[in-house]
């Protein structure tokens, strides 16, 4: 069933469409029927199902594409796989400094992007749900970190950006166009700006290595650490910045300018040894 | 019999200007006592002393890779080569699998390895007709130091702008199949699966090639008799001393020296900056043998 994606290469309108899908029909119809089923209990709805049952609807829609252009003969076909296995083909040696990189930089554009993301207000909404996140609920943390690395890498980069890559002449914009809508489906400004910037570097990676599994551990890495950070800091202090805790905690305030800046300096430099080490395909996804 | 020595090689000047420097079976040596003669002839003479006993005999007295320094390198035909199975059954000869260690990259430069998606044989009749193979190919940007793994049966072409090395088996075998007369000869054996360039060589196989640092003032043993074969010493950034106990030589910036197998062990030494070296030798012989 898996292999029926491939031939689903969605152009940019149909990948705006996508993101409308998902927002109105998936969106709107899980919390009809989660009011519906559970009135107004129902964000205690498990957080698995509260989280993949909005996606549903646009997984069916890709999935009935996908069947009609495997099926369409009239044209030439058109396939591009959504994972390309390279880490099999090259030495042990380098693909296991890839995934150090890998992690440094995830790790280094958090705190390089954290004066950004700084400028705009945490959401009520969102605030309710960190605090639910210090709950430890075992159900959370697979939502987090497990589901939500799986489903929107698949769809962001798997779908989105693959599509547009193959209908692209270049790489620049799929990559921008595809992190824009990876930020826009977070509905705020907080997360938006957030994932445009993580999406970009996300982008820039599964354009250079066609690997899923590079860019769901990318993912992964980002959200456990923010999880992680969310279950270890008193309640209170959820909706200060990191420049503010630093200080509650007592250090120097100095500190979080030197962290932005090392932050800085180590996305630029595993950024760069990434170019070199990664192969770089020209035309894998045409 | 005189004590053989590390072998350095004529470069062939004229005929086939595009290499700077080789070592095929036809080289002529240019050192030592054995200066004049081609590869060919000291292998005849000297057997399983050059090669290691088990390599010459299952490569029935020829040399088994050769090596290609390929400096000036025009926009090249997608080529394929056949599997030593078929290459014996149609033409007496080994079939060719081969490495390419990329030395330099122009910006842009293109290597074609291997087809992107399966691809049927009339498809790419048609894009041979159109001269257009090259686009069902996957098209890689390679970077200095990368190395990559081309099967037999499997094309490949490379673009302008690409200096490299390339470690192959010996044989006359290279189709261009953007000839239309050769593609048709080519289809019976041509892979026309998809294909992922293999940035390393597979684990099982027996030809193994490893890069080694030399630091400025280090000197690096390696052993050779030990091992079941000869081996090649490519010197990639600059000039080296290597060592063999009775002799020393010494080799320029991209320069490929044949350790014969009689010696027993090597020391390399760089004596200005540190050197990056390739070292080519092989682990045994294959194990299954095609009759």
């Amino acid at each position: 069933m898996l292999k029926v994606f491939k031939y689903y290469l969605p152009k940019y309108y149909e990948a705006i469409l996508l993101l409308f899908i998902n927002i109105f029909i998936g969106g709107v119809g899980a919390t009809f029927i989660f009011v519906l089923l559970y009135g107004e209990n129902f964000t205690k709805v498990n957080p698995i199902i509260m989280y993949l049952l909005p996606m549903t609807p646009l997984f069916i829609y890709i999935l009935i594409r996908g069947y009609i252009e495997k099926n369409n003969i009239s044209e030439e076909k058109k396939e591009v796989v959504l994972n390309r296995n390279i880490f099999r083909t090259i030495p042990i040696s380098r693909t296991i400094i890839i995934f150090v990189l890998l992690f440094i930089a995830t790790q280094a554009i958090s705190f390089a992007i954290d004066p950004i993301t700084n400028l705009f207000e945490i959401p009520e909404a969102l605030l309710k749900l960190y605090k639910q996140l210090n709950d430890k609920n075992i159900y959370q943390f697979i939502t987090v970190v497990i589901c939500a690395p799986f489903v929107e890498e698949f769809l962001f980069r798997g779908i989105i950006e693959r599509g547009l890559l193959h209908h692209s002449k270049g790489a620049v914009f799929p990559i921008f166009f595809s992190a824009f809508l990876f930020g826009l489906i977070h509905l705020n400004l907080y997360q938006g700006v957030g994932a445009i910037l993580i999406g970009l570097f996300l982008g820039w990676i599964y354009y250079r290595t066609h690997n899923l599994w590079s860019v769901i551990f990318i993912h992964l890495i980002n959200n456990a650490t923010a999880y992680l950070f969310s279950t270890i800091i008193p309640e209170e202090m959820l909706t200060d910045s990191f420049d503010k805790i630093l200080i509650q905690y007592g250090y120097n305030p100095n500190l979080y300018i030197y962290i932005v800046i090392g932050g800085l300096l180590a996305t630029t430099v595993s950024i760069y040894l990434l170019h070199k080490l990664l192969p770089c395909y020209k035309n894998s996804f045409k | 019999m005189k004590k053989l020595y590390p072998l350095l090689f004529k470069d062939k000047k004229g005929e086939e200007a595009q290499f700077s420097s080789s070592c095929r079976e036809n080289s002529i040596i240019s050192n030592g006592f054995l200066n004049g003669n081609t590869l060919d002839d000291v292998i005849d003479t000297y057997l399983g002393n050059l090669l290691g006993d088990k390599v010459f005999n299952y490569f029935r007295g020829s040399l088994p890779y050769q090596v290609k320094i390929i400096k000036d390198n025009k926009e090249g035909n997608v080529i394929v080569s056949p599997s030593d199975t078929t290459a014996w059954q149609r033409w007496n000869c080994w079939g060719k699998e081969r490495v390419i260690y990329i030395l330099k990259s122009a910006k842009d430069s293109t290597l074609y390895l291997g087809f992107r998606k399966d691809i049927s044989a009339k498809e790419l009749y048609e894009l041979m007709l159109n001269g257009n193979i090259k686009s069902a190919l996957n098209q890689i940007e390679p970077e200095a130091g990368e190395l990559f793994y081309i099967p037999a049966e499997i094309p490949f072409a490379i673009g302008k702008g690409i200096e490299y090395i390339e470690i192959g088996q010996n044989s006359p075998i290279d189709m261009n199949i953007e000839d239309e007369e050769l593609f048709a000869e080519a289809l019976d054996f041509l892979n026309l699966n998809s294909h992922t360039p293999d940035y390393s060589i597979p684990e099982d196989n027996i030809l193994k090639i490893e890069v080694l640092d030399i630091e400025a003032n280090e000197q690096k043993n390696i052993a050779v008799n030990e091992t079941e074969s000869f081996m090649y010493i490519i010197s990639l950034t600059g000039e080296l001393i290597v060592n063999s106990g009775m002799n020393e030589i010494r080799m320029g910036k991209n320069e490929v020296t044949l350790i014969p197998h009689e010696i027993s062990d090597i020391s390399i030494s760089s004596q200005s900056q540190s050197c990056k070296i390739l070292k080519v030798s092989l682990d045994g012989v294959p194990k299954i043998i095609d009759e």
